[in-house]
């Protein structure tokens, strides 16, 4: 009974309200129509929301717009700050209940983002209550990311094989260096598993000093290979075009210091590759 | 001949890397689409012989109108297909001379060659800079809710709201019920 009772008052935050209370009579007193306990679920769902895009590797706006529409969904003015690192979100006019996240940890998930903006528009729709997101966004933020499930592993092993045999095709490589950046591309994949915890450009560092190395190991046991074929295209999936694409959206959208920070990033992350390469292809002789 | 095979190159490229960073399946082949037009955008403009920086430029700016027009479309974020869709456009041979050169200490040949990569690095940000610009104003409405920070005085005391606690979750860390 309990439960009836409970998921009525989820209904009525997400779908009953969002229509009368979008009415400028009923505007300025929204906010006294919730409960604090209530304010404080709309705030998890919207903190949960946002943790989850930022460590998905969605740009700041977005996750902004999101948090602001899960709180126009439920008749409530919401405040949010995001920046790369964090966000703070601060849910009612009056009294608000403000809670802040660290986000530590981030990757790239494309699917997720692409979840929780569908979450996001179904709220807005009155198709799915509250409680409903709440559950899903706790499923999300529990759910490993896409490199540790161990068929989502073999399938990221053959993606960035593919990937690196295709960009060798891109930049000038031949038939003849087609099988090795497929071993390089699974190469790459597994040195990207193992210094995944380490601090990011140490990591892309270490991932293209061991591209080149093997690159130029390569050479060993097929001379006429084009080895700076092998490289280029070993090294395109580790560029920072998810930094360089949310730095341009973010401050197109005014996100001056999300922005900044993410370009930064883009120049840092570039630059560990560069010296990553150079040291390889110095420690190889490869251009003596 | 060999554009066919770079073009086939940068298809599979593309949409492997979309798989890298775990695009929706449904989104993959228009992700590689997107990377598609733009490489080939990129390739016809530096045909006619302008700079290279040029051809990155429109290039992302074709990828990222793209993106946000399947976006639209497919009712997805944008990044899902610009992301993936702007590697084929990355001067890495270019960047890779440069560092060749700066090894052998020919520092006049990193010079050309690295302020080329930069570039045409730049005019990727700059197109894609454009097509967000271009596309912003088309975008999804913010939704608006009407302040709430000063209720209005002549509302009594008494009849504002009375806290009931109705919690949403009965136990908060239980995600099942």
């Amino acid at each position: 009974m309990a439960g009836a009772h409970l998921d009525s008052q989820a209904e009525r935050l997400s779908t009953d309200f969002q229509g009368s209370l979008r009415g400028a009579e009923y505007g300025q007193w929204v906010d006294t129509l919730l409960d604090r306990a209530s304010l404080r679920d709309v705030a998890r769902v919207c903190l949960d929301a946002a943790k989850v895009l930022i460590a998905s590797g969605a740009e700041t706006a977005r996750v902004e717009e999101t948090v602001t529409r899960i709180g126009a969904a439920c008749g409530v003015e919401v405040e949010s700050i995001a920046t790369p690192t964090g966000i703070t979100v601060s849910v009612g006019g009056d009294r608000p209940v403000t809670r802040l996240a660290r986000v530590r940890v981030r990757t790239i998930d494309m699917s997720k983002v692409a979840a929780v903006n569908a979450l996001s528009r179904s709220l807005e729709a009155g198709e799915i209550s509250l409680r409903a997101a709440g559950n899903e966004l706790g499923r999300l933020l529990q759910s490993p990311g896409p490199s540790l499930g161990s068929r989502s592993r073999r399938r990221m092993y053959l993606a960035q094989s593919l990937a690196t045999s295709g960009f060798a095709l891109l930049v000038g490589g031949g038939p003849k260096e087609l099988v090795p950046a497929l071993l390089l591309g699974l190469l790459a994949r597994l040195v990207d598993e193992r210094v995944a915890p380490l601090p990011p450009f140490l990591a892309v560092f270490l991932n293209a000093l061991a591209v080149s190395i093997c690159a130029g190991l390569s050479r060993l046991v097929l001379p006429e290979i084009n080895v700076d074929v092998l490289i280029v295209a070993g090294v395109i999936p580790l560029l920072p075009g998810l930094a360089l694409t949310n730095a341009a959206r973010d401050l197109m959208a005014g996100e001056l210091i999300a922005g900044v920070a993410r370009g930064a990033d883009s120049i840092l992350t570039a630059a560990a590759l560069a010296g990553g390469v150079c040291l390889g292809v110095s420690l190889m002789a490869l251009h003596p | 001949m060999s554009l066919l095979l770079k073009a086939l190159g940068v298809l599979v490229g593309t949409a492997a890397s979309a798989v890298l960073f775990n695009v929706p399946r449904s989104a993959l082949l228009w992700a590689a689409l997107a990377g598609l037009m733009g490489w080939a955008v990129q390739v016809r403009v530096g045909l006619n012989g302008v700079s290279p920086a040029a051809g990155a430029l429109l290039g992302a700016l074709t990828v990222s109108l793209t993106g946000e027009a399947l976006a639209r479309a497919r009712r997805m974020p944008a990044l899902v297909f610009v992301v993936p869709g702007i590697l084929p456009l990355v001067p890495g041979t270019r960047a890779f001379q440069a560092m060749l050169a700066l090894l052998r200490q020919d520092h006049g040949l990193a010079a050309l060659e690295g302020a080329q990569a930069l570039v045409a690095a730049g005019g990727i940000a700059v197109g894609l800079l454009m097509g967000t610009a271009l596309t912003r104003a088309w975008g999804r409405p913010t939704p608006q809710v009407l302040p709430l920070s000063s209720p209005p005085p002549e509302r009594p005391r008494k009849f504002r709201h009375r806290a009931v606690v109705l919690p949403l979750w009965k136990d908060r860390n239980d995600l099942s019920n």
